[in-house]
């Protein structure tokens, strides 16, 4: 896929329930939740990867996330990240936003 | 989305971790970012990226490294805070590289936040610290005035016993209501031991209930103390000092007059009772076993004039409590009128709080006054810091300009300012504080003797709770204090900088056009010359007036002079009996030149006065002539004292009291008063309600002496030979006075032990004394005065100093096209005039309205005296023209080829 017209903006706040939602596919490092958005969106949400770091660091802030020193596959020092309960409500929450939004914006689109 | 409190700490627990592991935090983000780059460049690898590409795009796809962690600490920062903290920082470290200007502003304003500190604490002990009473706000004293208006111990009768009782039972706004009177009692503690002269109050026990006051030790007054010999409570101090603060003490016997008194209880160290140094409290009942009557005959209880508080009920307002005293007592005065208050005569009844009772009605205007003036140095100072910072932010007009052209937020460098304010304002408080809290507890020790007889209830000494010891009203002043000043002298320069665009602070070419700021500098200089005009204006009156009081003729001689009272033995031996022998030994001491002896001191209030019954022959009506004091002396008086003999003879040892007309002399006033025009010698004065009693014949006139005051006209006086009234023992001598003291007390001691002198001082102390208050108030003014001059003159040289660094180029260009050294001079010296000038009719204007507040500490002189504002006004021109001569001569010394090169 050519990266110049595939490479999509994403709406704000979308990352932080990309990540949400990768998150609860259970514990995963910095670039293990990068590498995961981008495969399941095809490379479509290609997100400046760097990124992840200030959203991840927010999300801990928020107590969604949490986070543990460990070890990689290789042996490898890598800080793990979780879903926290309340991080799993917010993604419920948000999930239902999202798609509520989604279906309106659907509907206006195939109704014309 | 809400957040709850728990999330909302858990956060800020994180925010502040963040802050203090930065370190920490930033190496492992490093880690982690290091960590994806490795493992992206891997997967690049797998996917078939070529070997030597991997890392450029794996970087490409990540982002900058750098920016991101800039963007992750960002979600730590705390918001305002965070910037305060750097602001500080950053404040902190222009105060280190900026020395001079640091001392020079933190040093005027620790002056300034030090003399307000001061003034507070003195306010906070006698305006605002509570009374050592519960619900103290119920607590009224009843008064009756003869005068309207105001009310003052002067203007008040005090209450006889049996008003007291008459109006207790007559008012039903009082829950309780308490009398006590007071005399000085000789007391010794111990049964071969030494004699104290003690004030002992004599009370209702209805006063501790009213009061709601009891003892820390021991029990209170019962009911059947009235049938046993006399109990007595003492204070803690007395009971410290003279009972060694022994537990064992109560229940022991000390002798009051010569009666055994027993000891049943301390009271706590917080009550000093309604008379000055009331140490010993006996229930009233027993007064007749302690007190001697007059003319032997048992003293009447009923007649005993004394003092009266009550407890208003909860439920009745104090302005209710107010009337019914007057309504009360003017149906008493009806019904059974006294002696003192003929119906008419009491204008105005009604009760006054207790914390205002107790207060010197000269206390309230003197802090005002204090006030005024430390307010008046503190907005100097605030004036002043505002200049240094005006400059500096000038100064720094390139920084600021850098910041606002790179997109610096103007509300962020107005904080940036104020934060330099605040900090510079808490650096100079905390001396400041210290400074003002040591100044208060010397001005405490240092106080002016303020007149008594004018503070309706002598109580504690109100400046005793003027300590170093924390206080929250005094911390809570020095915050308030602290954030006033800051925002008062750091407004200006915040104004300053947000009013300017980035363009015109980074011109650098505009140097010869007048500082942006210049005009709110020069307002700034012509508000410090204004106010220290007001305080120069303030002093010079008060100096003028204290000089002319310390000048007034006293008619005797104060130099050499040692005063001492002597209180009758315990046998009731006066003065009288034994004047002869102590006068023969204290005659023959070595330095003494003469002793005799008086029955008052100057300027104690405690001279008698009587009515003039008659003058020759004619009776005079009750009302005709003011009072005449009664002066009783022996027969060395007039040389002793110093008082000149004007005309006729002095009175003789022996033959004159006891003569058929015993002779007297007058003083001028009173012979001005009743023979205006004839002499006196040879006419005779009736002082005695008797008619039968024998008239007094007059030999001879003395010069008017003062002893109701250095600003008290002169009464008109008789002198009269006699000792039983005589108390103050008079000795002159030509060495020190105060020094004979204890030579005098050792001969009496040695004569008769039982006897007890109290109340030593000197001529010289009894004046200094009396004008103390006028040299207290002068003394104030003048050192703040002196220090509002230095810091306006400090102002104006700064203004002009700034001027001419700024104009130097200017002042250059014009030297080089011909001007002259004079003219530049004059440039500027003209610019220092204006100010001044400025300033003086400003500070004149505001001086004239507010000097009348000081006439009741002037006399001899008026508030607006023209001599007075002419010294001023030469006085600050003449500094503020030296203030501007320093920058003036600089200015002529540019050259002019170094200005034209810059």
């Amino acid at each position: 896929m050519a990266k110049t017209s595939g490479k999509s903006d994403m709406l704000p706040g979308t990352l932080e329930m990309l990540i949400l939602k990768t998150l609860t596919l259970g514990e995963m490092h910095g670039y293990g939740i990068a590498a995961h958005i981008q495969r399941l969106s095809a490379d479509v949400l290609q997100v400046e990867e760097g990124s992840l770091y200030p959203a991840l660091q927010r999300l801990q802030l928020k107590g969604w996330v949490s986070s543990a020193w460990g070890k990689t596959p290789t042996n490898r020092r890598a800080r793990y990240y979780k879903l926290t309960a309340a991080g799993r409500k917010q993604l419920a929450s948000e999930v239902s936003d999202f798609s509520r939004v989604l279906g309106a914006i659907q509907a206006v689109m195939e109704g014309t | 989305m809400s957040v709850s409190p728990f999330q909302w700490l858990r956060a800020l627990a994180r925010r502040l971790d963040f802050h203090l592991n930065r370190d920490r935090y930033a190496r492992e983000l490093s880690e982690e970012m290091a960590l994806h780059l490795e493992l992206k460049q891997r997967d690049l690898e797998l996917s078939g990226v070529p070997a030597g590409e991997t890392a450029a795009a794996a970087h490409r796809q990540f982002g900058d490294t750098a920016r991101l962690a800039e963007s992750s600490a960002e979600v730590m920062s705390m918001g305002w805070l965070e910037q305060s903290v750097q602001d500080a920082r950053y404040a902190l470290r222009s105060m280190r590289a900026h020395p001079t200007f640091t001392l020079a502003a933190v040093s005027s304003l620790a002056l300034g936040i030090g003399a307000a500190t001061a003034v507070f604490v003195l306010v906070n002990a006698m305006l605002l610290a509570p009374l050592p009473f519960p619900n103290a706000e119920r607590l009224v004293v009843p008064y009756r005035a003869l005068t309207p208006g105001i009310v003052t111990a002067a203007d008040t009768v005090p209450w006889s016993h049996a008003r007291y009782e008459a109006l207790r039972s007559a008012v039903p706004a009082f829950e309780e209501a308490g009398f006590a009177t007071w005399d000085e009692v000789n007391v010794r503690t111990t049964p071969g031991g030494g004699t104290e002269r003690i004030v002992m109050e004599f009370m209702t026990p209805s006063l501790f209930q009213a009061l709601g006051v009891g003892p820390a030790r021991g029990r209170g007054f019962q009911q059947q103390d009235a049938d046993e010999a006399p109990v007595a409570l003492v204070s803690d101090g007395f009971w410290r000092r003279a009972l060694a603060g022994d537990s064992t003490a109560l229940g022991r016997e000390i002798i009051v007059n010569g009666t055994p008194v027993t000891v049943i209880g301390v009271l706590p160290a917080s009550f000093a009772g309604f008379h000055e140094g009331a140490q010993l409290w006996i229930p009233l009942e027993a007064l007749p076993m302690l007190i001697a009557g007059r003319g032997g005959q048992p003293p009447r209880v009923d007649r005993r004039m004394g003092v009266m508080v009550a407890r208003v009920r909860q439920d009745v307002s104090i302005a209710a409590a107010n009337e019914q005293v007057g309504a009360a007592l003017a149906r008493i005065d009806e019904e059974s009128p006294e002696p003192f208050t003929r119906p008419g005569s009491v204008w105005s009844a009604g009760v006054l709080p207790l914390a205002e009772a107790r207060r010197h009605p000269l206390v309230e205007p003197l802090l005002g006054i204090f006030s005024l003036v430390v307010g008046g140095v503190l907005l100097i100072v605030c004036a002043n810091v505002a200049g240094l910072m005006l400059a500096r932010a000038r100064a720094r007009r390139g920084e600021i300009g850098v910041r606002i052209a790179l997109g610096g937020g103007r509300s962020r460098l107005v904080r940036q300012f104020l934060t330099e304010s605040m900090l510079l304002a808490t650096v100079g408080a905390v001396p400041g504080v210290i400074l003002g809290q040591l100044a208060a507890v010397a001005i405490a020790k240092h106080r002016p003797d303020l007149p008594a007889s004018f503070v309706l209830l002598r109580s504690t000494d109100l400046l005793e709770g003027v300590s170093l010891a924390p206080d929250w009203r005094i911390a809570a002043f020095a915050v308030a204090l602290t954030l006033i000043v800051a925002m008062l002298f750091g407004a200006a320069p915040a104004l300053a900088v947000s009013r300017q665009s980035a363009s015109g602070l980074l011109k650098v070419a505009d140097a010869t056009r007048g500082s942006v700021s210049a005009p709110g500098r020069k307002l700034l200089a012509v508000v410090q010359v204004a106010l220290a005009v007001c305080l120069l204006t303030g002093a010079a009156v008060m100096l003028r007036s204290s000089a002319a009081l310390l000048r007034t003729d006293l008619g005797f001689e104060p130099e050499g002079l040692a005063m001492v009272r002597i209180a009758p033995s315990e046998a009731g031996l006066g003065v009288a009996a034994r004047q002869a022998e102590w006068l023969a030994r204290i005659a023959a001491l070595p330095g003494v030149h003469g002793v005799a002896t008086h029955n008052c001191l100057p300027f104690a209030g405690d001279c008698m006065l009587g009515p003039i019954t008659g003058v020759d022959d004619r009776a005079a009506e009750e009302g005709t002539y003011p009072p005449i004091e009664h002066h009783l002396l022996s027969p060395d008086y007039l040389r002793v004292m110093g008082t000149p003999l004007l005309a006729g003879r002095t009175l003789d040892a022996a033959g004159d009291s006891s003569a058929e007309a015993p002779a007297v002399l007058v003083n001028e006033t009173a012979a001005r008063l009743l023979w205006p025009d004839i002499s006196p010698i040879g006419r005779t004065v009736r002082i005695s309600p008797d008619p039968e009693a024998p008239p007094f014949e007059v030999v001879g006139v003395v010069a008017d002496a003062r002893f109701d005051g250095l600003d008290q006209p002169v009464r008109p006086a008789i002198y009269r030979s006699g000792g039983d009234g005589g108390s103050v023992l008079l000795v002159r001598t030509a060495g020190d006075p105060a020094s004979l003291i204890p030579l005098v007390r050792r001969e009496i001691a040695a004569q008769d032990p039982g006897v007890a002198l109290h109340d030593a001082t000197t001529g010289v102390a009894v004046v200094r004394d009396a004008a103390s208050s006028v040299v207290f108030v002068a003394g104030f003014l003048t050192t703040f005065a002196i220090l509002a001059m230095v810091l306006a003159a400090i102002g104006l040289y700064g203004v002009l100093a700034y001027q001419v660094t700024q104009r130097s180029r200017e002042f250059g260009i014009r030297m080089a096209i011909g001007a002259s050294r004079a003219r530049v001079m004059a440039m500027v010296m003209r610019q220092g005039a204006a100010v001044v000038l400025a300033g003086v009719l400003a500070g004149s204007a505001v001086a004239w309205w507010g000097t009348p507040f000081l006439s009741r500490f002037l006399h001899g002189i008026g508030p607006r005296d023209a001599g007075t504002y002419a010294l001023t006004f030469f006085l600050v021109a003449a500094v503020g023209l030296v203030a501007a001569f320093i920058p003036a001569r600089r200015a002529t010394r540019v050259e002019p080829v170094l200005a034209l090169r810059e």
